[in-house]
């Protein structure tokens, strides 16, 4: 703690000189300027900052490069390589040196995307909530955990304070793999009392060995939901509180379970588990978060045609496939699904869509249909979304077509997911979908 | 004119800065501690010519008068009194982003608010009990009153004497 305070002092003595005296600039930590403190953690500072050379808005996570607070940078650039919406972005880490105040220091910079929002502990005390709508939120945070343990990734200090609540409503989880495994046990008279660290609550028991697996971070998970429900971050009683539902109880007691074999097989069980305790309606937002793992592709002929325009001029009525390449367990890998789309050209790169889900074929030919409907429902409400769906489509080069969705609205209301991104590009460099006719109509 | 302000707001950087970052990380969220120790050290400037019982009471007064002003900020309705309620009362959303703090902190934390500052400065920063009561705007009697509350309730919170978390809290 007394080194964190060092480098707290050292950088917040330069904003204090560029706040209030004329003509200092504020400090620089490698091509970042820094403008101003946002928190500070048990392993590190994080500040706002601005990227100069790419001028961008982000939140530095500044951590001593020889502390064990700092993690492995491989560990660190695995985490950038790392894409989900449920996981705040990482951009780039690296160790700088820098000399602030005098001082000089080493430095791990992990350059993150600036998330707007408050805590999910904020979110979960903000007003009275049901259990379906704290279960559903959770749903969408464990994705992002479940997408870091598809990476080998484990946070190791999941709790509500390591989840932003982005302006746009979607949860994303923050500190990935770098918070040191607090393991100090419960204070006692003879702890020094500035060492106790504040997140004990949610150590599962072989966390708190210094043996953290995924498994503990489901421990984690659960302790945390079962805190939004009744107010308390500790293991479960035997009987649920009032207003939460047995079975609901039933997959936290077993997900809090001390023994980390007791516990479900990974996040993707617990979270499938949770999903079928919610009540119909509800459900549609776990299709959601399988609709982030899906990669759009095949989109024949389109680059050849308008390889010259900067944005394509593809209204008018398509066909294509898409191709789940990360899922949170809702529908298996590997899965393609087709689909029709209406194109109306809106402005510039923009058109809004209209989507109809036409079929779906599972990874080894199998029909599979769960909550996707197979309908002429439009896509927008089969993954959960309200329409119309607008979606910006710019060339790029070499690759095909980028899509953008961006104002899609969750059925519940509660946010906006304008984050989905997926490629097109021609057919022939996916496959032809097959049993689907992909040209333009 | 301004190169003395320049120079003054200098040493006061050099000199208070890492004993008003304490002061205000154990009251206020970590992202508003800056502003606050920002406006405490231009009041000191501006206001230096009315500090009748020395520079450093001068200092630390209007120190508590920003946390208080910020704790009214944060519950508009019911004016905050800094004699009985703690950073803890101020607000939900407030006290959630203080979770992830130490013990230390939130045992601080529970006394109110006046007690939990003269507890930092005379045991935290060494100040006398003259010092104390410039400080918070009390009488000597008070302040010796407010010690010992906040001592028997850290001792009875943290099971450690008032040394002991003086130390632990000049090293925040």
């Amino acid at each position: 703690m007394g080194d964190l305070s060092k480098l707290e002092t050292a950088l917040g003595a330069e904003l204090l000189r560029a706040g209030l005296v004329p003509g200092r600039p504020s400090p620089s930590i490698g091509r970042y300027r820094v403008e101003s403190f946002l928190g500070r953690g048990a392993s590190g500072l994080v500040v706002a900052a601005r990227d100069e050379r790419l001028d961008r808005a982000v939140a530095l996570k500044l951590s001593y490069t020889d502390a064990s607070g700092g993690g492995a940078l491989s560990e660190a650039r695995a985490l950038a390589r790392l894409e989900h919406p449920n996981i705040v972005r990482v951009f780039d880490v690296d160790d700088v040196h820098v000399r602030l105040d005098g001082v000089a220091f080493r430095l791990r910079v992990l350059a993150m995307q600036r998330v707007g929002g408050g805590t999910l502990r904020a979110w979960v005390r903000e007003r009275r909530r049901t259990p379906a709508d704290i279960v559903e939120m959770f749903l969408q945070a464990g994705a992002g955990l479940a997408a870091a343990h598809a990476c080998k990734i484990v946070h190791r200090d999941f709790k509500p304070d390591n989840v932003l609540i982005g302006e746009d409503g979607v949860p994303q989880v923050i500190d990935f793999g770098f918070a040191i495994p607090a393991l100090s046990s419960r204070s006692s008279a003879a702890a020094p009392v500035a060492e106790v660290a504040g997140t004990d609550a949610y150590l599962a028991p072989e966390a708190r060995e210094g043996r953290a697996t995924a498994k503990s971070d489901q421990f984690a998970f659960a302790i945390a939901l079962i805190e939004a429900l009744t107010g308390a971050a500790a293991p479960p009683p035997r009987d649920p509180p009032p207003g939460v539902e047995e079975r609901l109880w039933a997959v936290l007691r077993r997900a809090s379970h001390p023994k980390a074999k007791r516990r479900y097989r990974d996040m993707n069980a617990l979270l499938s588990a949770l999903r079928a305790t919610q009540p119909r309606g509800a459900g549609l937002g776990c299709v959601a978060v399988a609709l982030v793992a899906l990669g759009i592709f095949a989109w024949p002929h389109a680059r050849a045609a308008y390889a010259n325009h900067r944005c394509a001029p593809i209204s008018g009525e398509w066909g294509f496939e898409t191709v789940v390449e990360r899922s949170s367990g809702a529908i298996p890998v590997g899965t393609r699904g087709q689909y029709t789309a209406t194109l109306t050209h809106r402005s510039d790169c923009e058109f809004d869509v209209s989507l109809v889900h036409t079929g779906d074929t599972g990874p080894r030919g199998e029909h599979h249909y769960r909550r996707v409907a197979r309908t002429d429902e439009p896509i927008a409400a089969s993954f959960g979304l309200g329409g119309p769906v607008r979606l910006a489509v710019q060339l790029e080069d070499g690759r095909g077509y980028v899509l953008r969705f961006h104002s899609a609205r969750r059925m519940s209301g509660q946010f906006t997911a304008p984050r989905y991104e997926g490629i097109i590009a021609p057919v022939s460099r996916f496959g032809a979908p097959a049993g689907h006719d992909a040209r333009r109509r | 004119m301004t190169t003395t302000r320049d120079a003054l707001l200098e040493q006061l950087i050099r000199d208070e800065w890492p004993r008003l970052r304490r002061f205000f990380h154990t009251k206020v969220p970590d992202s508003d501690v800056l502003d606050l120790v920002q406006a405490t050290m231009l009041a000191f400037v501006d206001g230096r010519a009315r500090a009748t019982h020395g520079e450093r009471a001068y200092l630390w007064g209007i120190a508590r008068f920003q946390v208080l002003k910020f704790y009214d900020r944060q519950r508009p309705t019911t004016p905050f009194d800094s004699t009985v309620h703690t950073a803890m009362d101020v607000g939900r959303s407030l006290s959630s982003r203080l979770d992830g703090r130490n013990r230390l902190v939130r045992g601080l934390q529970a006394l109110p608010t006046d007690h939990q500052i003269a507890f930092e400065l005379r045991h935290g920063e060494g100040m006398s009990l003259e010092e104390v009561a410039a400080a918070i705007g009390v009488s000597l009697a008070t302040v010796k009153r407010y010690l010992t509350a906040a001592r028997e309730k850290l001792r009875r919170e943290l099971s450690a004497d008032a040394d002991v978390v003086g130390a632990a809290y000049a090293r925040l």
